[in-house]
């Protein structure tokens, strides 16, 4: 496979993202009992999350390890009470994101996510992003989400911002 | 201690039943059965409750209350919001907040109230033949309904985030309005979006599902309306499945009701998933279609002083300048308002990522933001959207965004852009993928008049979903009559935002009250002995 075909194949599985109703379907649920972030999922994403939160992140190995891992577990609590067809899509996202071919298409780069230097990672996010290509953008917007709610969800991080809730004396 | 009024509801014996509890099917029996307990299913549930009739209210959500409302979107979305508040169209390129809990949107509205804008009404009556004059008039029930949840204008000062639009609006010489609230003892906290924490915003969780509950109603929560049965013109039955407690359907265990009356209140979109699952007669094949949405563009500001838009009442000040400007039906029409500022709303919605984005969050409390609405559904050009099922029958709304909506998103954000400079941003930020951080008016105009307005370049987003269940007197252009009255089955009502022919152009809430408690009177009317 040349070059083009392995972004095609990348494409045909994301296409699923914006259709949201490709592979799923019947009556079955099977999605809800499955745990999406497998460990492959969670080293991708242990990439991506320097990413998105550079400047956030703390300097210190152990203390940023702790808070990746903490990034990613927030976001597995949240995934449980997402609705079937969210699920099925986030699955497929996964898949991209576990896939050399796809990395290859969209970083030029024939490794894994978490093999890759953070300059890389942020290369494919950046494509995402900017990219023509509708699947892509929403994939990027749809791992933001999901990102940015573990991470500025926790109060934790509120620091970052300066801010606190009310506190009602209770 | 702050008082729960729901666990204290409950210890004195209310009728409720939570579906996620229950471990074998269930049948239930009832004069009327209400589907959603939000601004139209809570105003009918008390009505009818308080007329004696045996009511059975029946939502999707769980029965939180205050002593859930920790003020963290962590727990709020999930808990409180359809699809974790991460629902989207088809396409994906906008999102929709709509509530999914006791009280549904109105638990976590941001309590503006307005009424119908008369030009809106003038729209509906020429164009569908709404019924709205004489003892048809809104304006008695807009009353009934500003007296029963304690609707005023806000009499304390705007934050400074409201503040900012109505200094711009004074510097600039537009129109500004000072917000009317549904609130009694509000603590000015800024929460609304979360489950007010002290019970003073008056949601139907805190005053009409009372009511109704006092009044010998049966509520039953995490039941999800899959479908109604039905036969010849008449409505037989209810089919639910109960929810668990990570919201997710359980088909093991079911529910079904029996009623005389059948009332849907099941929201923008809701209302019209459960009457296409149920395959209902469609002969104007409007059902579904027809939904509006006023879509939302954003623009961030930074301010050299300390904004704070997470604290105080969310929304105090609305500038309909732009409303009407070009007719009722002319180029698109918008409402500047500005909504409250918070970690993973503000977050999510900032452009970038990485340091760029970093940079922003540790602006948090300088960030001003000015929403712009949009009105749609008066223009041939402006059709909204239409629900369609997902295989597994969940509701997807498509809707496209047509030129028309795009050219009135551009006026938007430099209108937004204008008036933050005008009172002294240090920067504009709209919230588009093209956008960067702009310091003049003139370079921001330059910018924003050469964005590619396209899916996902530009952050759309609503809580204002409409119509999907059109109301009119001919039955070739609408799904119910004035009344709400369904045009083919002959006992069934729907009594929500959906039956909305456009969007409104002001925030929904009052306008649904209104309709609904003049339709529920006249239901009410017609079913008594
Ligand atoms: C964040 C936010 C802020 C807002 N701010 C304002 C504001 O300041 N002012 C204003 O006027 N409006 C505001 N709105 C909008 C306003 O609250 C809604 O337009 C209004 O509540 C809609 O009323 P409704 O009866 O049509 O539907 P809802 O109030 O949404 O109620 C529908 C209910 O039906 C339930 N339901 C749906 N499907 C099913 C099913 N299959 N089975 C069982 N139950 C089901 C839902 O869970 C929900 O509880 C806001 C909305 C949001 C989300
Ligand atoms: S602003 Fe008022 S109504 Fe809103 S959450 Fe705070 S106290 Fe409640």
């Amino acid at each position: 496979m040349d070059r083009r075909s392995f972004l095609k194949t990348g494409l045909l599985t994301g296409s699923m993202l914006v259709t949201g109703t490709s592979l799923y379907g019947c009556a079955d649920l099977d999605i809800l009992d499955t745990d999406l972030v497998t460990d492959d999922v969670s080293l991708a994403l242990g990439a991506l999350v320097p990413v998105f939160f550079a400047g956030v992140l703390p300097d210190e190995p152990q203390m940023r390890k702790q808070k990746i891992k903490q990034v990613i577990d927030g976001m597995r609590i949240a995934m449980k009470r997402l609705p079937p067809h969210t699920l099925k899509e986030l699955e497929d996202l996964f898949g991209l994101l576990t896939n050399r071919l796809t990395m290859l298409a969209y970083t030029g780069s024939f490794s894994y996510l978490n093999e890759m230097p953070t300059v890389q990672a942020m290369k494919l996010i950046e494509g995402w992003r900017t990219s023509y290509i509708g699947l892509l953008n929403t994939a990027y917007e749809g791992l933001k989400e999901l990102l940015v709610a573990s991470f500025y969800g926790n109060p934790e991080n509120w620091t970052v911002l300066n801010y606190n809730k009310p506190d009602l004396g209770v | 201690m702050i008082a729960d009024p729901i666990k204290q509801g409950l210890a004195k014996g209310w009728d409720h039943v939570d579906g996620a509890k229950l471990t074998s099917s269930q049948h239930y029996e009832a004069d009327v059965v209400i589907i959603g307990s939000g601004a139209g299913g809570g105003i009918s549930a008390e009505e009818l409750a308080k007329a004696g009739f045996k009511v059975i209210v029946v939502e999707m959500g769980g029965f939180k209350s205050s002593s859930d409302f920790v003020m963290e979107e962590k727990s709020a979305y999930p808990d409180l919001y359809q699809e974790s508040s991460g629902r989207r169209t088809k396409d994906k390129a906008i999102g929709i907040l709509q509530g999914r809990t006791v009280g549904g949107s109105t638990t976590v509205n941001w309590t503006t109230s307005i009424r119908t804008p008369e030009p809106t009404q003038q729209y509906w009556r020429d164009k569908f033949g709404v019924k709205l004059d004489g003892e048809d008039a809104l304006i008695p029930y807009f009353e009934k309904a500003e007296v029963r949840l304690n609707i005023d204008p806000w009499p304390v000062p705007p934050n400074p985030n409201n503040q900012a639009l109505l200094d711009g609006c004074e510097k600039l010489g537009y129109k500004s309005t000072v917000v009317s609230r549904n609130v009694k003892g509000c603590a000015n906290l800024g929460y609304c979006g979360m489950g007010c924490p002290i019970n003073a915003k008056q949601s139907m969780l805190v005053t009409t599902i009372p009511g109704a509950l006092n009044n010998k109603a049966k509520l039953i929560t995490n039941l999800y309306v899959q479908n109604f049965k039905w036969a010849k013109d008449k409505v037989t039955g209810v089919e639910a499945l109960t929810i668990d407690q990570d919201f997710q359907r359980r088909k093991s265990v079911k529910v079904t009701i029996k009623a005389k009356h059948y009332i849907l209140s099941a929201g923008g979109i809701g209302s019209a998933a459960i009457l296409k699952r149920s395959e209902v007669p469609d002969p104007s094949e409007r059902l579904g279609k027809f939904t509006f949405l006023h879509p939302v563009v954003i623009s961030g500001a930074l301010m050299a002083d300390p904004i704070k838009a997470h604290s105080g009442a969310p929304q105090s000040i609305y500038s309909d300048e732009f409303l009407f400007k070009d007719g009722v039906d002319g180029k698109a029409g918008y409402k500047l308002e500005v909504p409250p500022v918070h970690p993973i709303l503000i977050g999510t919605k900032l452009v970038g990522y990485g340091e760029q984005h970093a940079a922003l969050m540790k602006q948090f409390n300088n960030i001003q933001v000015h929403i712009s609405l949009i009105r749609d559904g008066f223009h041939p050009e402006s059709p909204g959207g239409t629900v369609e099922l997902s295989n597994q029958g969940d509701p997807i709304l498509d809707y496209p965004i047509t030129d028309y909506i795009w050219d009135g998103v551009r006026r938007s954000y430099l209108s937004m852009a204008e008036l933050q400079f005008a009172v002294g941003a240090k920067a504009v930020l709209p919230i588009h993928k093209k956008g960067g951080s702009y310091t003049t008016w003139k370079s921001a105009k330059e910018a924003i008049n050469n964005f590619p307005l396209e899916n996902y370049w530009s952050s759309v987003v609503s809580a204002h979903v409409m119509g999907g269940c059109n109301m009119g007197e001919n039955s070739n252009t609408s799904v119910v009559n004035s009344y709400g009255e369904h045009h083919q089955l002959e006992n069934l009502s729907i009594l929500d935002g959906s039956v909305f022919p456009t969007s409104l152009g002001a925030n929904p809430q009052l306008s649904i009250y209104g309709l609904v408690y003049r339709n529920v009177e006249r239901l009410i009317n017609r079913l008594k002995p």
